[in-house]
């Protein structure tokens, strides 16, 4: 029985903050071909205070997007969607320019999210052992935001020992239709503590 | 004022006078629709509307006591606009016309224009059904994918086929294959509900008698070894033969699905009659406005061949 793939990261447990409203810059870029920011993904703050994508090889991280919104090509505010990449606007890259592209972030070091784990070992014990180790986010790709639900695919990958491990499993969740033995397994993780700081 | 009129010029010459026999039509459509049998039916007093998905959460997690719950999410999943068209058609006909002609039927403007209203229903209805593997013509589902496709998206990044992985004409096996495809079908969460049941089979009327054989007989269709015919009975409705349809071969089977295929009517067919002074000629004519589409691609799985 394969794992059901579920991309992105949900809040499940810890302390919920509310989101802090960022601002990502006008035609802003992505690495990797990626198309746009969207809910679930992981964002880094730069030296401008903007926001952008993190990517895999990341280790200063910033939070979770919650929403986004921005202005479509007719002027209308768009909610609930994810921003394309490229997207423009006039006026400063700040909270209080009504064209700006707003994102919501989760910063708060104590949530716990969900998300899944996109290899695994085919022996069960080996990936309980993962329990509490370290792992990275996945890379960003053209295919790491899903354009017809609008959420990110992303998700965290290895066993923390190589690469940026910017993220602890906390627990592999105990549902009835899990797959201990497969990929995309779920898993429930938190950002490590100096990982969630600004550039 | 249009001082054009609707009957064909001079070619009414021979019917109009009194030794008249009998009239016939092209058209003799009195039953209900066909596109009734693949269809739903529904209506809208508004002049657009969405259909929206709404994916539910994941499944529960085991949890020590005294712990806190997990948070679950659910959301917004695909999302299908449904904007109706107006249809509309006029006739013209000169008072002298109805003065000469024996029979009223022959300029009964309204009566021609029922029959050829509800052929506009099928013929618009049934592009559900020939681009049901297709994108080419524009008609796809909020997630951009025609009706019957191999890799519908699903929240997370999977993917989820509604057609046969071989596509086989119909048979005893190719009916077992697909009853067993829909039983398999995932939610929009993605998880295998059972919940989907086969409502009926539709397809070209070609295989109008070839479904009867493999739905309706007693023993196993075309095998000499004497096994009951499992399949009789799995299906309450019967075949939906549909003669509009452009493709011989394709067949699918319609599921119970709410809010897939549909017919929406914004305002059932309105029929109108005036006369115009101005050149003694009387008007008839109507319109309507409906449009068809798809929400939940489940509502069909189809084997393309």
């Amino acid at each position: 029985m394969a794992n059901l793939l579920r991309g992105g990261f949900s809040p499940v447990g810890g302390n919920r903050a509310r989101p802090v409203k960022y601002v990502v810059a006008s035609g802003f870029s992505l690495s990797n071909s990626c198309v746009g920011m969207a809910p679930g993904d992981v964002v880094k703050r730069v030296s401008d205070g903007t926001v952008v994508l993190a990517d895999s090889a990341d280790t200063s991280l910033l939070g979770v997007i919650a929403a986004v919104s921005y202005l479509d090509a007719s002027g209308r505010r768009v909610y609930g969607g994810y921003v394309p990449a490229g997207t423009t606007y006039t006026g400063d890259a700040d909270v209080i320019n009504p064209n700006a592209i707003y994102c919501h972030v989760w910063t708060d070091l104590d949530i716990e999210y969900e998300t899944y784990l996109s290899t695994a070992s085919s022996t069960v014990l080996t990936n309980f052992q993962l329990i509490n180790n370290s792992a990275d986010i996945t890379a960003t790709s053209s295919t790491s935001v899903d354009t017809v639900y609008k959420r990110s695919l992303r998700g965290v990958i290895g066993t923390g020992q190589t690469g940026a491990a910017n993220v602890q499993i906390l627990e592999i969740l105990r549902n009835p239709a899990q797959d201990y033995a497969s990929a995309n397994m779920r898993v429930k993780v938190r950002f490590i503590e100096n990982a969630l700081v600004g550039v | 004022m249009s001082t054009a009129t609707s009957t064909l010029s001079n070619n009414w010459g021979n019917v109009w006078h009194k030794i008249l026999g009998a009239i016939w039509s092209s058209s003799e459509k009195t039953n209900e629709p066909v596109w009734k049998k693949y269809l739903d039916e529904d209506t809208t007093d508004k002049k657009y509307v969405d259909d929206v998905e709404r994916v539910g959460p994941a499944l529960w997690s085991e949890t020590e006591e005294g712990a806190d719950l997990d948070l679950g999410e659910f959301g917004q999943g695909i999302v299908t606009r449904y904007e109706p068209k107006k249809f509309s058609k006029r006739l013209i006909i000169p008072e002298d016309f109805e003065e000469d002609a024996q029979y009223p039927e022959i300029y009964d403007g309204t009566r021609m224009l029922q029959e050829t209203c509800v052929l506009t229903q099928e013929y618009d209805a049934v592009g559900v059904l020939n681009d049901m593997f297709s994108t080419t013509n524009g008609r796809v589902g909020g997630d951009n994918k025609a009706l019957c496709d191999s890799a519908h998206p699903i929240r997370g990044g999977g993917t989820v086929s509604n057609v046969l992985p071989t596509a086989l004409s119909p048979s005893n096996t190719a009916m077992g294959v697909m009853l067993v495809l829909v039983d398999k079908l995932p939610n929009p969460a993605g998880y295998i509900t059972a919940g989907y049941k086969v409502r009926r089979v539709v397809g070209p009327s070609n295989y109008r008698f070839r479904m009867k054989e493999i739905w309706k007989s007693d023993q196993k269709d075309d095998t000499a070894n004497n096994a009951i015919n499992s399949l009789k009975g799995e299906v309450s409705d019967e075949y939906a033969s549909v003669p509009y349809m452009s493709s011989t071969t394709n067949w699918s089977m319609r599921t119970t699905v709410k809010n897939g295929a549909k017919f929406l009517w914004r305002r059932k067919p309105r029929f109108r009659t005036s006369s115009n002074f101005d050149n003694e000629t009387k008007s008839a004519l109507g319109s309507a406005r409906w449009t068809t589409g798809f929400s939940d691609w489940r509502s069909f799985i189809g084997s393309n061949i």
